[in-house]
């Protein structure tokens, strides 16, 4: 690995050590002192301290997004790998505070809010395959409303700082019912 | 306070919205569109964030005025939400352009936490209404209920017209989520 890119992961490695502990509230110089890089450092790698930001949001969805493909891989498709993928993926937002707080604070930013919109459709695209597959009328809209409703359910459990089972419940029974 | 100008000022939003998109609006422009002077804003509004906070409030009002006439006489219930929620998606619909400006302003907070209070007074109301349809998880499918709502007036935003595949899977969510849930409930009673 060159020293350039070692570099950038001590930067992300610093950055995703602060998005833990402290979400979205920290500067460039805190990433540098956490990295043991002097502040030029960052400048270096990153013209717009918010696009490191943007790199770091991105790499938090690809674990989300990994973690509930490796989980739900081998399973067939219908309600129970449904449900199992949708309890993965609120737990998974849940565990990572960081993600949230990063997401809020790059929906206003041109980069942030493309990332956030392509990965909302990644998984809007899955459930749908879902939703079809199980000859569900409209996949498509009824996959683009179920996300929207499934992002609020994971901005309610943000701010409670906890799971919701009602929320998760109602939108399981839903997919349940609608599958049987 | 300046009533006219602020009346104005406010009254001008529609047209001017129509023409202008939220990144280009500037103090001068508003002011030139209502026939105002610039001494007057600042007096008023001070900065662009207030004025669009204001203008929400302005929305806010009309929407709810709209809702309330097209379910007055209405029992509580399913038929009364899909009234409710047919008026909101048109009203959204027909103030296009004031509702695009308000969606970009929500970057001030000023404009975004009465947003955000907004859905939670309807998440209240429709938790009513729910259980007076006696849906199981009221308040749960009322939350959820609001966000695809919310998302289908985003579609029709964006396409401009009225898009009556997304009305139709929401009517069906609101029916069906409710069912299910109640189903749930008493098959664990």
């Amino acid at each position: 690995m060159s020293d350039v890119a070692i570099q950038k992961q001590k930067i992300l490695g610093a950055a995703r050590r602060l998005a833990d502990r402290r979400g979205a509230d920290f500067d460039a110089a805190a990433v540098a002192a956490d990295a043991q890089l002097p502040p030029s450092a960052i400048g270096r790698h990153y013209a717009d301290f918010n696009l490191l930001l943007c790199e770091l949001l991105a790499q938090m969805y690809d674990e989300v997004r990994d973690l509930v493909t490796k989980l739900t891989l081998n399973m067939p498709s219908g309600p129970g790998r449904l449900q199992l993928a949708l309890e993965t993926y609120l737990q998974a937002l849940l565990d990572r505070p960081g993600l949230r707080a990063l997401a809020r604070h790059l929906r206003f930013h041109p980069q942030g809010s493309q990332l956030i919109r392509q990965r909302v459709k990644g998984f809007n695209l899955m459930l749908q395959l879902e939703l079809k597959s199980a000859n569900w009328p409209d996949p498509a809209v009824a996959a683009r409303l179920c996300t929207a409703a499934l992002i609020e359910t994971a901005v309610a459990e943000s701010e409670a700082g906890r799971k919701l089972p009602a929320m998760r419940d109602t939108l399981i029974a839903y997919f349940t019912a609608g599958m049987a | 306070m300046n009533a006219p100008a602020r009346d104005k000022l406010l009254a001008a939003a529609v047209a001017l919205a129509a023409q202008v998109d939220h990144d280009e609006l500037s103090i001068a422009r508003l002011c030139s569109a209502a026939g105002v002077g610039r001494h007057e804003f600042k007096a008023v509004f001070g900065e662009l964030s207030r004025y669009f906070e204001a203008l929400q409030l302005q929305f806010f009002d009309g929407l709810r005025t709209r809702m309330l006439k097209m379910t007055a006489g209405t029992a509580p219930g399913a038929l009364r939400i899909k009234l409710a929620s047919e008026s909101y998606l048109a009203y959204c619909l027909e103030s296009a352009g004031v509702l695009r400006w308000l969606l970009a302003a929500r970057a001030h907070s000023a404009v975004r936490q009465p947003a955000r209070q907004q859905i939670v007074n309807y998440g209240l109301l429709l938790g009513g209404e729910l259980r007076a349809a006696h849906c199981a998880q009221a308040d749960a499918l009322s939350r959820l209920y609001l966000a695809m709502l919310n998302e289908v007036a985003g579609v029709e935003l964006r396409a401009g017209e009225r898009r009556p595949v997304y009305r139709h899977a929401l009517w069906h969510f609101l029916d069906q989520a409710c069912g299910a849930t109640t189903r749930q409930a008493l098959s664990a009673a």
